[in-house]
């Protein structure tokens, strides 16, 4: 990739911050930096599409250390588990011979393992050699018969955030449009009137988690073309453009994706997350708006209530012994507040939040949430966010699986709330599996003894 | 406290009890060069030879006083008299046990007067130790036979008063049959690092670790505690007892000696460990050495590593009350639920425990149980393997016998790297049963007619 089309990606109308300083797409500081690269980031976005071959173009340093340790689940095919990399060695460097390597690759997989599609991500190494992956991309598709698409985001092109926005413009250029929607199941019970069909952008279905949303909305007669990318299938992503809403979840950097699909396709699109009582009923709701249906609305008030009602109950003894505890929360984005009002459901008091990825919009709905005084951490490393627990005498750290061990290691009761988590939170029953892993933590009976110095000291 | 709930069953099935024979035979392979002598018919020692050769794969020093119909009507004496003089005579031993078993003890077989009538008559044996315990296999188990043999090795062996002088780096081990050979290894490091000798009774870790010597057969123990180590004792600067069921043979001890005195139920707690440290701490004048330091924080990181696996999940517990007692502490210090609480036999500790409830009982009163209180894992001896299996449990194996796992009898569960281990055997085990949250196909998602893709090609690897 050129670097003028890079700076082309960069440029996101959509995006409070365009206009201003970048923080999310900025330069990494040597040194003092945490994320992932640009490789990482489309990688993340993409290989949650669970029919297609995902092949890595370059050494095993990409892949190695990196294939199967993400928590997106499938209800279907794992051919994107397999960790499929052209592992390029030395002679292959030398001799440029990368291209052929991985024109082979390509047909290897498609023979072996009969993917609906290929996709091929670019990496430094042969970014810098010059590989001309988007012709080997044309031949093997041709030789193959299935389509065969380049996502090129090598490392050094910058970000994660990045890395997602090119693979939401790779998606929206080369497989978003091409096939209609599969008809409806004939025996649906839902009225032809009220059928109506919308996309997910940046649903991951982390933990199998969207599976306590999905079963919402088919009753409501709602089907989802295509969550993108979670439990996803290539054939569905090319049905997108005929989505009547989209809603993007929880993802700032596939923000492109949402406004692009407005600009050619006109679909309306917002920004939610099913994270608390709040949030699920918000996203609902925008969701009936927006398909402008009254009917859909109405029943969708009664889902609400009936499931809020339900929820409630479930929640009782939780609360009852969560009460009073104080949470300091350091995630990303739209979760900075999101997982707070979650939390708020639970009785728990949020004594800081982190916002070095969220927008002025997210910052003002936490100001509307957690009061004027909140704190919001703009910087994430491991020592502000202990001396900040610390100072406000909070009970939990709630935060991506990278500070486990900031926490664990400070002998502090943790939570992942990222993408490497193992356990599902949204939607209402997500809800109350967050209440009970909060109270696993927080009541096992290790705290008062790891705090302990030992007595001969 | 815990209530406890006595058997109105006439009969035992799938029990998890033995008897008190079984309890001395275990105590006597931790004396030096001894053999144990069962006072009894045949098959009281077959039986517990090959049980406790399954249990440790090593050949177990035995013999029996092949009490048969005449002599069990007429008197036995003769046999234990006869059997004494060719133990002394072929296998040349340091020390005898002579235990009796439930038919001996119907019969009114009085072993100490036979010793003593021994004696007389053979006076050339004298140098041979002779110990006489009294183990019926009608009262109590194996924790009673155990400590029935402790409490006769200090009454027997130890002297009423102490010869002067204070043996000032000695220290006195007294163990339950709780602490495996691998425990005992454990224990001693504990103790050496201190600058301090250990004198374990019994010392089976020198006897049953499970090791190659020299030389091919050996009809005594291969080692253990020794005759002098044991007059001694009294001499010791402190007497460490680890396990309830030796607090009566502590108290003995403690008349017999004039050093300090740590009762510590086991060793399976942080707390409990953090105590021997202490003490070993402090009758040493010694700084606790760095890697004792790092062991425990390896412990606090395996337990906080754990937790969310382990925090309130049920571990139902069926073995001696000794072990009860230890994994019920270890387990709620852990964050886990306890229940249901399987004991064979009733003894002084059980009251004490924290939990609602102690079966006396045996597998089938565990299982009656299980139906209604479903449990993830399940502590008990190899018997118990079915019954897991069936129910979907997690077996860890504990007690006696472990017949079906290898290098089980040497397992290290107490200590801080037992513990450690333990937690990490544990939390595995619940991952392995944990279930991620089953896929959802909605009704609605969209069916192309695609050429087909056969999964299981998607499963080559």
């Amino acid at each position: 990739m050129k670097a003028k089309e890079i700076l082309a990606l960069i440029d996101e109308p959509a995006c409070e911050h365009n206009h201003k300083q970048k923080s999310g797409c900025s330069l990494p500081k040597p040194g003092a930096t945490a994320g992932g690269c640009a490789f990482d980031g489309a990688q993340i976005a993409l290989l949650p599409v669970a029919d297609v071959a995902h092949l890595v173009h370059g050494p095993i340093g990409c892949t190695g250390s990196s294939w199967d340790n993400r928590g997106s689940r499938s209800s279907g095919p794992s051919i994107n588990r397999m960790g499929f990399t052209t592992d390029m060695s030395e002679q292959d460097v030398i001799m440029g011979r990368g291209e052929l390597r991985l024109f082979h690759a390509v047909q290897h997989i498609v023979s072996h393992y009969h993917p609906v599609a290929v996709f091929i991500y670019n990496t430094c190494v042969p970014a810098m050699e010059g590989d001309d992956v988007e012709a080997v991309c044309r031949a093997a598709s041709s030789a193959a018969g299935v389509p065969v698409i380049s996502v090129d985001a090598a490392g050094f092109y910058g970000s994660k955030n990045l890395g997602n926005r090119i693979a939401g413009d790779v998606m929206v250029k080369k497989v978003i449009g091409q096939r209609e929607p599969a008809p409806w199941p004939e025996n649906s019970p839902i009225p032809a009137g009220h059928r109506h069909s919308i996309s997910l952008i940046g649903e991951f279905n982390i933990a199998g988690e969207f599976w306590h949303v999905l079963p919402l909305l088919d009753e409501l007669g709602i089907r989802v073309l295509c969550s993108l990318s979670g439990d996803s299938r290539f054939a569905e992503i090319q049905t997108m453009h005929r989505g009547e809403a989209n809603m993007l979840v929880c993802s700032r950097a596939l923000i492109n994706v949402a406004r692009k699909m407005e600009e050619r396709y006109q679909i309306p699109w917002f920004e939610g997350s099913f994270y608390g009582l709040r949030s699920i009923a918000d996203s609902l709701r925008t969701i009936a708006v927006l398909l402008k249906d009254p009917d859909l609305q109405a029943r969708t008030e009664r889902l609400i209530e009936r499931e809020e009602a339900a929820t409630h109950l479930a929640l009782a003894p939780y609360r009852a012994r969560l009460s009073g505890r104080k949470a300091l929360l350091y995630t990303g984005g739209v979760k900075s507040w999101s997982v707070v009002s979650a939390l708020q459901d639970l009785g728990i008091t949020v004594v800081a939040t982190g916002t070095r990825k969220s927008t002025e919009e997210d910052k003002q709905r936490i100001r509307e949430l957690m009061g004027e005084d909140v704190l919001m951490l703009d910087e994430g490393n491991a020592r502000t966010l202990l001396d900040t627990l610390y100072r406000f005498g909070g009970d939990i750290m709630i935060a991506g699986g990278r500070n486990m061990y900031t926490a664990y290691k400070a002998r502090l009761p943790f939570l992942d709330i990222n993408q490497e988590r193992e356990h599902a939170f949204a939607g209402y029953h997500g809800l109350v599996n967050l209440a009970e892993q909060l109270c696993i933590t927080l009541e096992s009976p290790v705290w008062a003894q790891v705090n302990r110095l030992a007595p001969w000291r | 406290m815990a209530q406890i709930l006595r058997n109105a069953k006439p009969l035992a099935t799938t029990p998890v009890k033995s008897g008190q024979p079984l309890g001395a035979i275990l105590a006597s392979q931790g004396l030096e060069n001894c053999i144990p002598l069962v006072h009894g018919a045949q098959g009281c020692s077959a039986f517990a030879k090959v049980f406790f050769i399954q249990h440790f794969h090593d050949p177990i020093p035995l013999q029996s006083t092949a009490m048969e119909s005449t002599t069990t009507i007429m008197g036995s004496d003769g046999n234990v008299s006869t059997a004494l003089t060719t133990l002394c005579q072929r296998s040349n031993p340091k020390a005898i046990v002579i235990l009796s078993t439930g038919l001996s003890e119907a019969q009114g077989s009085d072993l100490s007067m036979v010793l003593r009538e021994f004696r007389d008559k053979e006076p050339r044996f004298n140098a041979i130790a002779i110990l006489t315990v009294n183990t019926p296999d009608f009262y109590g188990s194996l924790e009673n036979g155990y400590s029935a043999l402790m409490e006769s090795v200090i009454t027997q062996w130890v002297p009423e008063k102490p010869p002067t002088g204070m043996r000032n780096k000695r220290v006195n081990l007294l163990v339950s049959h709780l602490l495996t050979p691998g425990d005992l290894e454990l224990l001693r490091s504990y103790v050496e690092a201190f600058g301090l000798q250990p004198v374990i009774l019994p010392d089976l870790s020198q006897s049953l670790d499970g090791h190659l010597a020299n030389g091919d057969f050996n009809p005594v123990t291969q080692g253990g505690t020794s005759q002098r180590q044991i007059e001694q004792m009294g001499q010791s600067l402190t007497t460490i007892t680890i396990g309830s069921s030796l607090n009566c043979a502590a108290s003995l001890m403690a008349m017999r000696s004039r050093g300090m005195a740590l009762n510590l139920p086991h060793l399976m707690t942080l707390e409990n460990m953090d105590s021997l440290i202490r003490h070993l701490h402090q009758v040493s004048g010694r700084e606790v050495p760095a890697w004792i330091e790092r062991q425990r924080g390896q412990l606090l990181d395996a337990m906080i590593d754990c937790h969310t696996w382990l925090q309130s999940q049920r571990i139902a517990l069926a073995a001696e009350a000794d072990l009860l007692v230890a994994w019920c502490d270890f387990a709620q210090s852990q964050g886990m639920r306890v229940g249901p609480v399987i004991a064979p036999v009733n003894q002084q500790s059980l009251a004490g425990l924290p939990v609602e409830q102690v079966v006396i009982g045996d597998l089938e009163d565990l299982q009656t149980r299980l139906d209604s209180y479903p449990v993830s894992l399940l502590v008990a001896n190899s018997h118990a393997a079915p019954l897991a299996e069936k129910n979907g449990i997690a077996l860890v194996r504990a007690g006696f016998p472990l017949y079906d796992r290898l290098g089980e009898f040497r397992r290290v569960r107490q200590g801080y790297a037992g513990i450690r281990d333990t937690l990490f055997e544990l939390a595995n085990l619940m991952q392995a049963r944990h279930h991620m949250l089953a896929a959802y196909h909605s009704p609605l998602k969209q069916v192309f007619s695609l050429s087909p893709v056969p999964e299981a090609s998607h499963e080559a690897l």
